[in-house]
């Protein structure tokens, strides 16, 4: 092929993506704000702290100032710039928040593959344990994990992801109980395959679209599970920049009319929560 | 010694009537035998049965099989150890053996891997050159799609070339042609053709199209309800077929004006009786009927199971098994 036909098809091509990505917007127009949402939000964790200030720089003669051009969010009762600390918070509420997905979605496949493909006694045992974890709601589990493993980010991303994984567990297991009945599972153990190499190489990876779709809206509800444990003073403390946190500090001033440090913040939450959830409610509507 | 030699196999859900009784079959090398029934006529238990796959709510309740005279099933095992590289399977839907999420370059490379013991690179080499071998073109292309993206009669030209990739010496094709259209089921009969005189290895051809027997298969047997009718060469069994429930499958095939009496809707096979599993169709059915009618050899290769004509030939020391 020549250069120039090349370069012909190439445009071709990327007309054809345009077009085809077009498409994709709109049919699932909710799934697209929710990566707008996310895309925003990745983009203020990456880069946004190379362009703000210092989260905890305190400045008592600017304190609880509201918002204005030079300070968007204002500012709160120690003069720390609002908009600043949630700048920053983004990072840490969306990695967090992924996190605990991910880990909650990598753990709990590979038990609910293990207990539905291989079935019996460990099956049996996996089963009831997630029946007793799912038996306590999961925000109160998750803080009395904290409560007992003490604060941390390390151990706030922990107790969570253990709240999360049993539905990650039935839901694999769920999947692994249909696919170890298809052909291909047979032709695998005729191929000599070992039972744990069917189990991880065949019928894990087709297992797993349930899962994800559930990761995407397990990583939304965590970002509420987090903030909500920092504002009732578990977990994540201050003066750390984090949207739960500050909503805590900030519910106080609300009181005093400074509607801002609890406003914004509590926002935040509640769109990057959102564009978690519309990314898993297209999928989960699109899973066959 | 046959390559493959199935003796006496019954099969039963586990405290429940036997569903396959008594079935014995021989399979020679570079031989390919059709196995023939219609739906539920136990052709494809069969095959799992040897395979060491028959889900875990059936039991074998007595026989044995043997592969060039190594024992490869018997009663009440349920799993049983595989001779690697003694018998696999062409199953009936190829998209269905066929994992989803692998490529397939990469799934005919595992059985290398795993059977063969090839490193990967190997392996890759190979299982592109198994891919060609089996008639893909542009195989190098074809071995990094994914199942979805290939025809149906790709899909199952890529798990004969697993199958291959394999080397058994007993290959069992389940209905490997359905749901492919005519002109690819010729490609594939060719193939598999071509595949049993290169190596040697022996075919069981399940399937319930006579064409496909009378163009495939050098040896048929025939099921019904689970029990062996018939067994003869191909030529015989369409020319002088013995039993009653062959002659009636043969009578299909002929127009309608020309057919025989028979009684044509299936009441069901009541697989608790002791008797003969086609006696509430047959229209020779007498008193002797209620028991099981062993298996009666007119010739070398032709077995049937049927008490007809059986007064004058039946010996005790031609019976499989005394009634």
């Amino acid at each position: 092929m020549s250069a120039e036909a090349a370069a012909v098809t190439g445009t071709t091509a990327s007309r054809t993506n345009l077009r085809s990505l077009w498409g994709v917007v709109r049919e699932h127009p909710m799934a697209t704000v929710g990566v707008l949402l996310l895309v925003l939000f990745a983009l203020a964790a990456l880069l946004g702290p190379l362009f703000v200030g210092d989260p905890l720089k305190t400045n008592p003669a600017h304190a609880l100032e509201a918002p204005s051009g030079h300070r968007l969010f204002g500012t709160d009762r120690y003069g720390r710039d609002v908009f600043t600390r949630a700048v920053v918070a983004a990072r840490l509420d969306l990695v967090v928040g992924i996190v605990i997905a991910g880990l909650a979605t990598a753990v709990g496949s590979l038990i609910g593959v293990a207990a539905g493909y291989f079935g019996g006694a460990f099956d049996e045992i996996v089963m009831r344990v997630t029946d007793i974890v799912l038996a306590f709601p999961g925000f109160v589990l998750a803080l009395i994990l904290v409560a007992v493993l003490g604060d941390s980010v390390p151990n706030v991303v922990v107790a969570v992801a253990i709240a999360y994984t049993p539905y990650f567990i039935r839901l694999t297991r769920a999947r692994a109980l249909a696919e170890r009945e298809r052909e291909y599972v047979d032709a695998a153990a005729l191929a000599g395959n070992r039972r744990w190499q069917i189990a991880y190489r065949h019928v894990l990876p087709n297992s797993l679209s349930p899962a994800f779709t559930q990761a995407a809206l397990v990583a939304g509800w965590a970002v509420l599970d987090v903030a909500g444990l920092a504002f009732l003073g578990i977990g994540i403390q201050p003066p750390r920049a984090e949207w739960g946190v500050m909503v805590a500090e900030g519910a106080n001033d609300f009181l005093t009319g400074a509607w801002w440090t609890a406003l914004f913040p509590g926002a935040l939450i509640v769109l990057l929560a959102m564009g978690f959830q519309l990314i898993g409610d297209d999928l989960q509507g699109g899973e066959k | 010694m046959s390559l493959l030699d199935v003796r006496g196999l019954s099969l039963g859900i586990a405290g429940r009537e036997e569903l396959l009784r008594d079935v014995n079959l021989t399979l020679e090398a570079g031989e390919v035998m059709g196995i023939v029934g219609e739906s539920g006529s136990g052709k494809t238990m069969t095959a799992l049965a040897l395979l060491g796959l028959l889900p875990p709510s059936m039991e074998i309740r007595s026989g044995t099989a043997t592969v060039e005279g190594r024992t490869v099933l018997e009663a009440g095992a349920r799993r049983v150890h595989r001779a690697s590289g003694d018998m696999t399977m062409i199953f009936q839907n190829p998209r269905g053996a066929l994992n989803p999420t692998m490529r397939v370059g990469a799934q005919v490379g595992r059985v290398l891997r795993v059977v063969r013991g090839k490193t990967r690179a190997e392996a890759a080499a190979e299982a592109v050159a198994l891919l060609r071998r089996v008639g893909i073109s542009g195989a190098e292309r074809v071995a990094k799609a994914y199942p979805h993206q290939l025809s149906g009669g790709m899909c199952q030209r890529v798990v004969i070339a697993m199958a291959l990739a394999y080397r058994p010496r007993v290959l069992i094709a389940d209905e490997p042609t359905t749901g492919l259209d005519v002109t690819v089921q010729a490609q594939i009969f060719e193939l598999l053709r071509e595949l049993v005189d290169e190596t040697g290895c022996g075919v069981l051809f399940i399937t319930h199209d006579l064409a496909a027997v009378a163009d495939m298969c050098d040896r048929v047997s025939v099921l019904y309800g689970g029990q062996l009718m018939e067994t003869a060469t191909t030529v015989e069994m369409f020319e002088q077929p013995k039993h009653p429930y062959t002659q009636f499958l043969l009578e299909s095939l002929k127009p309608e004006d020309q057919q025989g009496e028979v009684q044509a809707a299936d009441a069901g096979v009541d697989f608790s009786l002791p008797g003969c599993r086609f006696a509430h169709r047959c229209p020779h059915v007498f008193d002797r009927c209620a028991a099981f009618p062993p298996l009666v050899e007119t010739n070398d290769k032709h077995l049937y199971s049927c008490f007809l004509g059986q007064e004058k030939s039946l010996d005790a020391a031609q019976c499989s098994r005394s009634v």
